[in-house]
């Protein structure tokens, strides 16, 4: 299994925001949307998985490790080995070109870059078409040249290099128009089952919820309490 | 650092040229200034220090010390001579004095003073660490005659050459009727540059000094007044009468206290006997709260600029967030991220020492010259002493370390944003 979490409770340091979670698993290749609200605690399911934060309680299971047991340079480790990330906004550097961006993806992980099939620009350069873009035109672009949904599939380009086991997507859409949305939606969906990977993307949209192979509500106000950043 | 993650790091340093560019200049100014001021102040302690060396006993008539050594060795106040030659001559005569040489002052030339003196004060008198003097220019005559011997920057200042004639004038007055204007003295040496009061002087002999005052009463001239380039030197009658001071060789340094106790203690007239690196040391401690307070002032000035430093690494910490963000969800660990901060403070302080090594080495050779003539000093042509190499090397290593600050904020925001950047 990819995730594994029974009875996860998180209690922010000095109080103020509490989750409870339902117990939810995820198998490897499963795509699951989380759903909720501005505050409901996406977020922090987010940061639990990643390994930035520690649950208060219950328990943890990522890739078969059990996650509550590891030290923060193990998770760390974990995250940059196995998992790609794309956020809500401010994915790239705009200081860098697009290949250094992507390149990013394989920077602090050995096993990421021992998992690439071929030279890196080359599958730096496949990622890209698989998201839309032409490499030639985009390759040697700062970043801060593209449009924001340019930037976002550079983005979940980045996050798929390597062939990461799991994709964790934080409201990557929020950003686009509708018709970027439902294109970015399936450019990743297409990406993310040829390489294969799980894909845990979080939403506050029920229309993008559709066709995933679970989805986790946050919504009920029992599980959250406070505000979530 | 791999190749791409450096050429990552140069990226985003450059996204934030502007103000990165002013503080590294604020600093490379700062720096540069340090620098400078510690070349003035070694110039000016090298120039004190080594006004005279070779001497080991100054003597002159009974009065104060450091009086002695100011009008005597750095030609600040007014000093006729009051010692007797007699007196002199008993010190030459001493077996315990290797060499001596009758110093008198009281005349000028066109504002620079006049050293009366014997051919024995090029053969003995030193300059710095035991620097003999050198002539830059010499025509072969022994000072002992009518010629003079011109300081490097009265040469230079009043574009003399060999056999150049000048002009005495009696007292410090600059010009005027008080002139030994009978007797213009030919120039036969030019000494090379030292870098103390000597570069300043203008050298006769005592006996062509006592010719040209032959007849004067006070500072009343004389109404028979000789021509010194024509009359016999070596006549007794211009033995001089009185001398300001003399410089004292010793053949044995352990002999130096019981000469000064028999000067000291000398029957025929009161006279003072003083140790010049004695009286140096005593003098210094009394100037020397300038240099420790220009000292003062320029550490001060980098300390500021490394305060700087730290508040644009840490102003531009937030404004890094999101990159910070990215590194931390591929990956990367804190520590890492802290590391690479102090990694660009380090960069910072390394631009910011050459920079500021680059301004001090053009500023100074720049101002030398203007240095040299308003305060009298030679900076000399070492670009960088070990002190100041040391200097530099431990700002570059503060630079890093004040990295540090910035590194660990990077570090803990690193941890509270976790994946996302916070805004």
């Amino acid at each position: 299994m990819v995730i594994e979490a029974e009875d996860l409770q998180f209690v922010r340091r000095g109080g103020g925001f509490s989750l409870t979670l339902p117990s939810f698993s995820m198998a490897a290749g499963e795509a699951m949307a989380v759903l909720g609200s501005s505050g409901s605690g996406k977020s922090t399911l987010l940061d639990l998985i990643g390994g930035v934060l520690r649950p208060t309680a219950g328990r943890l299971s990522l890739f078969g490790q059990d996650a509550t047991g590891l030290s923060s340079t193990a998770l760390d480790r974990l995250r940059g080995d196995r998992m790609g990330v794309i956020f809500q906004e401010h994915n790239v550097l705009p200081f860098a070109t697009v290949r250094q961006n992507v390149a990013l993806g394989v920077r602090f992980s050995a096993a990421r870059r021992a998992r690439l099939t071929g030279p890196v620009d080359a599958e730096i350069e496949r990622l890209l078409t698989l998201m839309g873009l032409e490499p030639a035109a985009v390759l040697h672009r700062h970043a801060s040249d593209l449009s924001v949904g340019q930037r976002q599939r550079v983005a979940a380009a980045r996050a798929l290099l390597g062939a990461p086991d799991l994709i964790i997507a934080d409201e990557p859409t929020s950003a686009l128009d509708e018709g970027n949305q439902a294109r970015f939606m399936a450019l990743l969906n297409a990406a993310r089952q040829e390489t294969g990977a799980a894909l845990l993307f979080v939403t506050h949209d029920p229309r993008l919820v559709e066709g995933f192979d679970q989805v986790l509500r946050l919504d009920e106000p029992a599980q959250s309490h406070g505000e979530d950043d | 650092m791999p190749g791409s993650m450096l050429a990552l790091a140069i990226g985003s340093v450059l996204s934030r040229r502007l103000s990165l560019a002013l503080t590294v200049l604020t600093m490379a100014l700062s720096v540069a200034l340090f620098l400078s001021v510690e070349r003035l102040r070694i110039a000016a302690r090298d120039s004190f220090d080594g006004t005279i060396s070779g001497v080991d006993v100054l003597v002159g008539a009974r009065g104060g010390e450091l009086g002695l050594l100011l009008y005597t060795v750095f030609q600040i106040g007014d000093a006729a001579p009051s010692m007797r030659w007699s007196s002199f001559e008993d010190l030459a005569e001493d077996d315990r004095v290797e060499w001596s040489v009758p110093i008198s002052l009281g005349d000028s030339h066109r504002g620079y003073r006049v050293v009366a003196t014997t051919s024995g004060f090029f053969d003995h008198v030193r300059t710095g660490r035991d620097r003999p003097l050198r002539f830059a220019a010499s025509s072969g005559e022994r000072i002992d005659d009518v010629g003079v011997v011109v300081g490097a920057w009265v040469a230079r200042d009043l574009n003399y050459g060999l056999g150049a004639l000048i002009e005495i004038q009696h007292g410090l007055a600059s010009a005027g009727d008080r002139s030994h204007q009978d007797s213009p003295l030919p120039v036969t040496g030019i000494l090379e540059p030292t870098g103390t009061p000597i570069d300043y002087s203008v050298f006769v002999s005592v006996r062509a000094f006592e010719a040209l005052h032959n007849g004067w009463r006070g500072s009343v001239p004389s109404e028979t007044a000789l021509d010194v380039l024509t009359v016999d030197l070596a006549d007794p009658a211009f033995t001089p009468s009185l001398i300001t001071a003399v410089y004292v060789g010793m053949k044995s340094k352990r002999r130096i206290f019981q000469l000064v106790e028999d000067v000291e203690d000398y029957g025929p007239e009161p006279l003072t006997a003083v140790l010049p690196g004695v009286t140096l040391s005593q003098l210094w401690v009394l100037v020397g709260s300038a240099e420790q307070a220009l000292q003062l002032l320029a550490i001060l000035i980098v300390v500021v600029a490394l305060a700087g430093q730290i508040t644009l690494l840490l102003a531009t910490l937030d404004l890094r967030r999101r990159e910070i963000a990215i590194y931390r969800a591929l990956g990367a660990q804190p520590g890492l991220i802290g590391g690479l901060l102090v990694l660009e403070a380090l960069v910072i302080g390394l631009i910011a020492a050459a920079v500021g090594l680059l301004f001090a080495i053009v500023g100074t050779g720049l101002a030398g010259s203007v240095l040299g003539s308003v305060l009298k000093l030679d900076l000399g042509a070492t670009l960088l002493t070990p002190s100041q190499a040391l200097a530099l090397a431990a700002f570059i290593g503060v630079s890093a370390a004040s990295g540090v600050p910035a590194g660990l904020l990077a570090y803990r925001t690193s941890l509270q944003d976790g994946m996302r950047a916070r805004f």
